[in-house]
């Protein structure tokens, strides 16, 4: 499983590292506005949306790109950003 | 056995995506999570002895715990004054009663007025401020990673200490604030200084509260409950709730992407499919931030 991560990583490495800046910049950002939940709430939601956005670009210059990938990326980020909400709400 | 083999692993039955990661699934996923936490704040509002925020904090413990980080730095101990602790009830009361979190009400009432107003004269004072946290070494430990706070802590020119720990409803959440107030009373210092005709205040610097200013209420609508070890602790809290719904959740989901990265990619079967590598990233970004948010503030 490794060698498959490794090899995925090495062909699109400008587009993950591209992605772990999303998410690195997303995390500092909640942490930095740790006391302002509302901060917090649009950080986790900018944080979504980019994910998505890259999920486009990605595919888009892959040449795969389709309404049902994007939707995929689109559960996927509204799940992640209603779990952050509930508990930057319940915290 | 083979519809859970649908739910887990991708195969040719369901055409090479496990059932649990296809985008229904995955919008199904969102509409539980959005059901049960709607649930919870139904049940939080029916039964808020089952469900609520409790903390273990007492006001003899925040003493004892910065006594001991003074006397970590060879300063004297504090004792406790009851007059700076009624000061510091005081603080609470209007904190609740006015719906505020900050060093200053809402009105303008800085926090050296209630050290007037129970008639403590003071040479020195300060002021540290926490809510939300569960119990004391919690708050100490916050206090002392803030510059600000663990100056007032460890301030060599305060004598004395009141606490107040209170439960109650504060911006729409039920909450525990600790109001720690520090003071030295006048002339105990320094003899020779005494005859100054203004005190000297250590004063924290005012941040903006977490919150916007509420409507002000009515002080005597107002229940404020004192924290003791003896009241009624609810079961769980919905903080730990959540956070274990959203475990559950993001661990089910990382499971299915990385079994349908690998076998997919051993595979090699071609698909019109999202990045499980990038679903795998996102998830594991939203489980270890979820789990890294806790309560508390200070001030």
């Amino acid at each position: 499983m490794m060698q498959n991560l490794l090899t995925e990583v090495k062909e699109h490495s400008g587009h993950y590292l591209v992605l772990l800046f999303i998410l690195i910049f997303g995390g500092v950002s909640l942490f930095y506005f740790q006391r302002f939940p509302q901060a917090q709430v649009v950080s986790a939601f900018l944080t979504a949306s980019f994910y998505v956005l890259w999920g486009v670009i990605h595919h888009y210059l892959e040449g795969d790109l389709h309404l049902r990938i994007i939707l995929e990326y689109l559960a996927v980020a509204l799940l992640g950003f209603l779990i952050l909400w509930s508990i930057i709400n319940r915290a | 056995m083979s519809y859970l083999w649908n739910l887990f692993f991708p195969h040719h039955a369901n055409n090479h995506k496990a059932v649990l990661i296809k985008t229904p699934f995955l919008f199904l996923f969102c509409l539980v999570f959005v059901f049960l936490q709607a649930f919870l704040n139904f049940f939080l509002l029916t039964k808020p002895s089952v469900l609520g925020f409790s903390s273990n904090i007492s006001p003899e413990s925040i003493i004892e715990l910065t006594n001991v980080e003074r006397q970590k730095l060879g300063l004297s101990p504090l004792t406790e004054n009851k007059l700076l602790s009624e000061a510091a009830r005081q603080k609470a009361a209007d904190m609740f009663a006015f719906n505020y979190w900050a060093h200053v009400s809402p009105s303008g009432r800085t926090p050296w007025v209630f050290f007037t107003d129970v008639g403590y004269k003071y040479q020195f004072a300060g002021e540290n401020l926490a809510r939300d946290f569960r119990d004391s070494p919690s708050v100490i430990q916050a206090w002392m990673n803030s510059p600000a706070h663990r100056d007032n802590v460890l301030n060599s020119k305060y004598k004395e200490i009141g606490i107040a720990v209170v439960d109650g409803t504060l911006q729409g959440a039920e909450t525990t604030l600790v109001i720690q107030l520090f003071g030295t009373p006048y002339g105990v210092l320094d003899e020779k200084k005494a005859p100054e005709s203004k005190p000297v205040v250590e004063e924290r610097p005012v941040e903006l509260p977490r919150e916007a200013f509420a409507e002000e209420k009515s002080p005597e609508v107002m229940s404020l409950i004192p924290n003791s070890s003896t009241s009624k602790t609810p079961v769980a809290n919905p903080l730990d709730l959540t956070k274990i719904m959203a475990i559950l959740t993001v661990g089910v989901l990382l499971v299915v992407f990385a079994i349908d990265f690998f076998l997919v990619s051993r595979r090699q079967t071609p698909r019109l499919s999202s990045k499980s590598m990038a679903q795998m990233m996102f998830l594991a970004f939203v489980l270890i931030i979820g789990l890294l948010i806790k309560r508390g503030a200070i001030l």
